[in-house]
């Protein structure tokens, strides 16, 4: 069983919001060597990705901050090496060939480092893109659940990191690495200003401080049925499109935010 | 029909264009700076400028890259996943903005030798690549192809090619593409996947 109660832990990517999420709920459980390709201190002065986003905390230690490029295999296998266990948050969203190198390369290249290295659970990411403004995307359904194939069609972000998904996945498969995959779309503060009451709310939203717990559930939930799980990561809206589930019963996480203010009147 | 063929610098690619050339105008593309090909271009199919003045008057495409790309002809593993995805997204996407009908992907067999020798495989079945980037490359141009086609810009066929002298002739592989270039699409779909063997537990 992979489960992580303590150890170590490695964040790739860590410089965005959702490390910053990230490290908040795990600083005080886990020695984190935190990772992104910039340096964490120039990340932590910002600016914020959106004007309430959070900011990374830079941390002391016995926690550790490095500069890793995820395209560089030899920086991720030596990032990967001693640590128990490996959350990826790299992201690279409108370049055309850094999104390749990023989102595929880079997931290519924590999984081969992970199996090399005997890493006892990885946590991959991912956008859920529930709308790509094209008829085979997910914006019309229901009842949508975690499995559910992702149609990325030729947007660049949502292609690129659906092929590293599908390259975690078949090294999860071939080597047994056990891999859950987050798959978030729309992120928000919990804090709901007095202003927003009423305006509606996306159907597949999660608050940043859900966000980081969720980690935290990750890293403690108990063995998985399969090498690789996928997961909805949200809210559960009363709109019923997207069903967060599998994270409920294999990880025992349940978003606290349920943003009712937002959609009641 | 106007076609242009990448990794025209390859012994595949280079057989197609002979092939296609007593029938078609050919356009042959590759990385190399040369290449013993009448008419033949040096474009590297991830320069986005350059795949976009090759397609000028394009009909059709070969995509020979993902099935005639190996370790040998690049620095690293990670290049080669880069340079096999990259390009048929590259490639794909300039297709569908030039107004190209069809793409014709060449990708391997490879994929599906994971299965139970005993088993009949037919292209209906999921790929199974192994967690290396040789085995990787041509199923993530698989998946680009699949899902630039989605949005129904573009129609492609990716043939999956046997082992060339061992399951298939060179000539029943040139033959599958011509076949693929110009045989009506399932109804309503822009994608379909073939496999290309003579003999073996592979059928199409």
């Amino acid at each position: 069983m992979a489960t992580i109660t303590e150890g170590k832990v490695l964040i790739l990517g860590a410089g965005g919001p959702v490390g910053a999420a990230c490290i908040g709920a795990l600083k005080d459980n886990y020695e984190l060597r935190v990772t992104d390709a910039r340096p964490m201190a120039e990340a932590a002065e910002g600016p914020r990705q959106s004007p309430r986003a959070p900011l990374p905390e830079l941390l002391d230690a016995p926690h550790e901050n490095r500069v890793v490029d995820v395209s560089d295999y030899a920086q991720v296998l030596a990032a990967v090496e001693g640590m128990d266990a490996v959350i990826n948050l790299t992201v690279l969203r409108p370049h055309p060939v850094l999104a390749f190198h990023v989102n595929e390369i880079g997931a290519y290249n924590v999984a081969k480092a992970c199996v090399a290295c005997g890493t006892k659970r990885l946590i991959h990411t991912g956008p859920f893109h529930s709308g790509l403004g094209y008829d085979s995307d997910w914006w019309n359904d229901f009842r949508v659940g975690d499995d559910v194939p992702i149609h990325p069609a030729d947007d660049l972000y949502a292609l690129t990191k659906y092929l590293g998904n599908d390259i975690t996945r078949i090294f999860a498969e071939e080597h047994g690495l056990e891999v859950l995959t987050f798959l978030y779309c729309h992120f928000r503060p919990r804090e709901i200003l007095p202003e927003e009451h009423g305006k509606g709310i996306h159907p597949y939203a999660t608050s940043w401080e859900d966000t980081g717990e969720g980690f935290l559930y990750g890293l403690r939930a108990g063995a998985m049925p399969s090498p690789y799980e996928t997961f909805f990561m949200c809210s559960r809206l009363p709109h019923d499109k997207y069903r967060p589930d599998k994270a409920k019963h294999l990880l025992g996480w349940q978003a606290r935010d349920s943003f009712e203010v937002l959609y009641s009147r | 029909m106007n076609i242009l063929v990448t990794a025209a610098d390859s012994a595949l690619g280079a057989m197609l264009c002979l092939h296609l050339a007593k029938g078609h105008v050919v356009a042959p593309i590759g990385r190399s700076a040369a290449a013993d090909i009448d008419g033949y271009q040096c474009v590297d199919p991830v320069e986005v400028e350059g795949v976009a003045n090759a397609l000028r008057g394009v009909d059709a495409v070969v995509h020979a890259l993902p099935g005639a790309a190996n370790l040998a002809d690049v620095a690293s593993e990670q290049e080669l996943l880069d340079w096999v995805s990259r390009s048929t997204y590259v490639l794909a996407t300039a297709a569908c903005a030039a107004g190209v009908r069809r793409i014709v992907l060449l990708s391997s067999l490879d994929l599906m030798r994971s299965y139970d020798e005993r088993f009949i495989v037919t292209a209906d079945w999921q790929p199974r690549p192994r967690a290396n980037a040789e085995s990787l490359a041509p199923h993530m141009a698989e998946l680009i192809g699949r899902e630039v086609a989605r949005t129904g810009k573009v129609e492609v066929v990716a043939l999956r090619l046997g082992k060339i002298d061992v399951e298939v002739s060179a000539g029943e592989v040139a033959e599958a593409v011509e076949r693929a270039l110009s045989e009506p699409m399932p109804a309503n779909y822009h994608w379909q996947v073939q496999h290309v063997a003579s003999s073996g537990r592979f059928v199409r």
